[in-house]
């Protein structure tokens, strides 16, 4: 059984329909990549599923949940935390903060005890040192005092992964996650992405637009046009299906 | 590395706290005095850097909360011969209620516009006094000692003094030794500690960091389970409840309570004091209000009324100029020698691997 389905979602803004009937699953393990021509609605789809949009029509169960009936702020402590095509980090925190931020839905601690100070002090303490390895894991230890602003590009994306994966989510959500990176960083990160899935039991979902990474890495393939999807299947069937390289593959990316 | 101590913060922090605790034995009623109303600043300012500076909610009403806080302080010492520590709590709790109540609709409008309605509390709040002239004493106010007149005088003498209530108002008990002004010093500075040490664990917390979230990236916030709307009001109440904490300390300091002292002027003073300081931070409130009470007492007297301006001045260009504040300011050139030492370091890292991989490939 598919960890998350995605049934039959659509999505207006004005005249403008993003998502159409949009239908396909994930399954448990599974790195499965999203692409499709800019505005094909990929990022319309991670919103919807942090329920930042609202859906006009369709469902999304996350490991037999309705997610669509829950606030945004209920997602991340089923276990989904995602990355953003234009990043959103917390410029007023330094790195470690912004990695601690990503961990709010998977550790406690309300107004009183936090006021208070005393009771949280040793949770305080475990979190900055969990936070502080998945740091490391991302390679960013040296990073975690700077604040989260001012450095390079491919050093924020990667904050953002370390922030992600602070949630100890079950399924992680990465949007464009190589853009801007340079060719020998984005090999790095598809090595990362891999290890990752397998150290940490992750579900990937991946949107991206460097082919060599997404067949490279992935193990089924969704490609969306126009907020509809085209095809679906595993990379080598993708490669090959005419009505893909027609509508992405072959165009200028 | 956070976690070692630093040696030079904590011989600041001491000496700081025996200059506070010897203060008002070297110094004269009225420095000490002044030394109280710092305090007094210091809390209403530290309740706005929290709302505003934290989290991101700009509130220029902030005066109406503090005033709140001295009406009840004075209703129910003078009318109803509450304690002053049962008077506190009680106004505590009731400035609570009231910002939870605000902050709800709050939720729905930001920036400038919470602004202005903000705003519209602080302007509100002295016509509220007034309509209720009859227990607030109207636009003279009410001096905080029992008035003939009001109940049986002698009885009224005799709680009082049990209560720490006298004709001179917040009164030391016999056991300290101490004069009135110095008492009245000691409890608020100890009070103040409580508060800014609360306020400060809550800054460093999970909670505080959503906080810090909500305020520059409220998707993210919302992303990593931040519940917005919760956070948001509680601050608001939290923040409200400082500041009428502020409100008891400006009644037992001055024993009067008119409505002319919680106009706009100082909701936009305690604003003033929270920006310039650094409202981002604990310790900046403490500096504005140092500041802003050194520079009334440098301006000499017949000038007062352009003290106003000069602060509205200030706010302008300091908003302008060092969104920061005083801290904010120190914070960037520590940020900037980090950055500076984090560049060099992956430099020289990269240098030596190429270094090695030119080895290698000999
Ligand atoms: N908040 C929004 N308001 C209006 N239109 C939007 C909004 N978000 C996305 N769209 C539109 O929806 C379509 C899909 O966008 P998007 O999901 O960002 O595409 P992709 O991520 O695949 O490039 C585009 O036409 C875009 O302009
Ligand atoms: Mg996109």
């Amino acid at each position: 059984m598919a960890l998350l389905d995605v049934e039959d979602v659509s999505v207006r803004f004005g005249g403008v329909t993003a998502l159409d009937g949009l239908t396909f699953g994930i399954d448990e393990g599974q790195i499965c990549a999203l692409i499709g021509p800019n505005g094909a609605g990929k990022t319309t789809l991670f919103n919807v599923i942090s329920r930042l949009y609202d859906a006009d029509r369709g469902a999304v169960v996350f490991d037999g949940r309705d997610l669509l009936s829950l606030p945004p702020h209920g997602i991340a402590g089923l276990g989904i935390a995602r990355t953003f095509q234009n990043l959103a980090l917390v410029q007023g925190l330094s790195v470690l903060d912004n990695v601690m931020v990503g961990a709010h839905a998977s550790t406690t601690g309300g107004f009183a005890a936090s006021l208070l100070g005393l009771p949280v002090r040793a949770r305080e303490r475990e979190g900055r040192a969990r936070a502080l390895e998945v740091l490391e894991r991302v390679g960013l230890g040296g990073y975690a005092q700077l604040p989260a602003f001012g450095l390079p590009y491919g050093t924020l994306k990667r904050i953002e992964l370390a922030r992600a994966l602070a949630a100890r989510p079950r399924l992680l959500m990465l949007d464009e996650p190589a853009s801007g990176l340079t060719h020998s960083e984005v090999g790095e990160l598809s090595d990362m992405i891999r290890s990752l899935r397998d150290e940490f039991d992750l579900t990937v979902l991946l949107v991206e637009h460097h082919m060599n990474m997404v067949m490279g890495i992935s193990d089924n393939v969704v490609v969306m046009e126009f907020g509809q999807k085209i095809a679906d299947g595993p990379p080598a069937q993708i490669q090959g299906d005419e009505r893909v390289i027609g509508a992405y593959l072959g165009g200028p990316g | 590395m956070s976690e070692s101590i630093d040696w030079r913060r904590a011989l600041v922090i001491v000496a700081f706290a025996i200059a506070a605790i010897v203060a008002p034995q070297v110094l004269g009623v009225s420095d000490v005095n002044l030394l109280s109303e710092i305090i007094y600043l210091s809390t209403a300012a530290l309740a706005l850097a929290l709302i505003t500076g934290f989290n991101g909610q700009i509130s220029l009403g902030h005066g109406a909360f503090v005033g709140m806080g001295a009406y009840i302080t004075m209703i129910l010492t003078v009318d109803y011969n509450v304690s002053y520590v049962a008077a506190g709590l009680i106004s505590l709790g009731a400035a609570f209620v009231v910002g939870l109540i605000i902050g709800l609709p709050a939720l729905r409008i930001t920036g400038v516009y919470l602004a202005l309605v903000t705003l519209a509390l602080a302007t509100l709040f002295p016509q509220i006094v007034n309509r209720l002239g009859d227990i607030t004493g109207g636009s003279v106010g009410r001096r905080l000692v029992p008035r003939e007149g009001y109940g049986d005088w002698d009885r009224l003498q005799e709680v009082g003094r049990r209560r720490f209530l006298s004709t001179e108002g917040f009164r030391a008990p016999d056991w300290t030794g101490l004069a009135n002004d110095q008492w009245r010093y000691y409890v608020f500075l100890a009070i103040a500690v409580v508060v800014f040490v609360l306020v400060r664990n809550l800054t460093r917390s999970r909670v505080g960091r959503g906080l810090v979230a909500i305020r520059d990236n409220e998707t993210a916030a919302e992303v990593a389970g931040v519940p917005i709307a919760k956070y948001k009001v509680l601050t608001f109440g939290i923040s409200a409840a400082i500041a009428s904490v502020a409100g008891w300390m400006f009644a037992v300091l001055n024993n009067d309570v008119s409505p002319t002292s919680f106009t706009i002027v100082l909701s936009i003073t305690l604003l003033v004091a929270a920006v310039l300081g650094g409202a981002n931070s604990i310790i900046g409130p403490i500096i504005g209000a140092v500041v802003i009470i050194g520079l009334r007492e440098a301006v000499p007297a017949g000038s007062q009324q352009y003290t106003n301006v000069i602060f509205g001045i200030a706010l302008i260009v300091l908003i302008l100029a060092a969104p920061g504040g005083v801290v904010g300011i120190y914070r960037k050139n520590q940020f900037k020698r980090k950055q500076r030492q984090a560049v060099r370091a992956a430099e020289e890292f990269k240098a030596a691997l190429e270094a090695q991989e030119a080895t290698v490939a000999e």
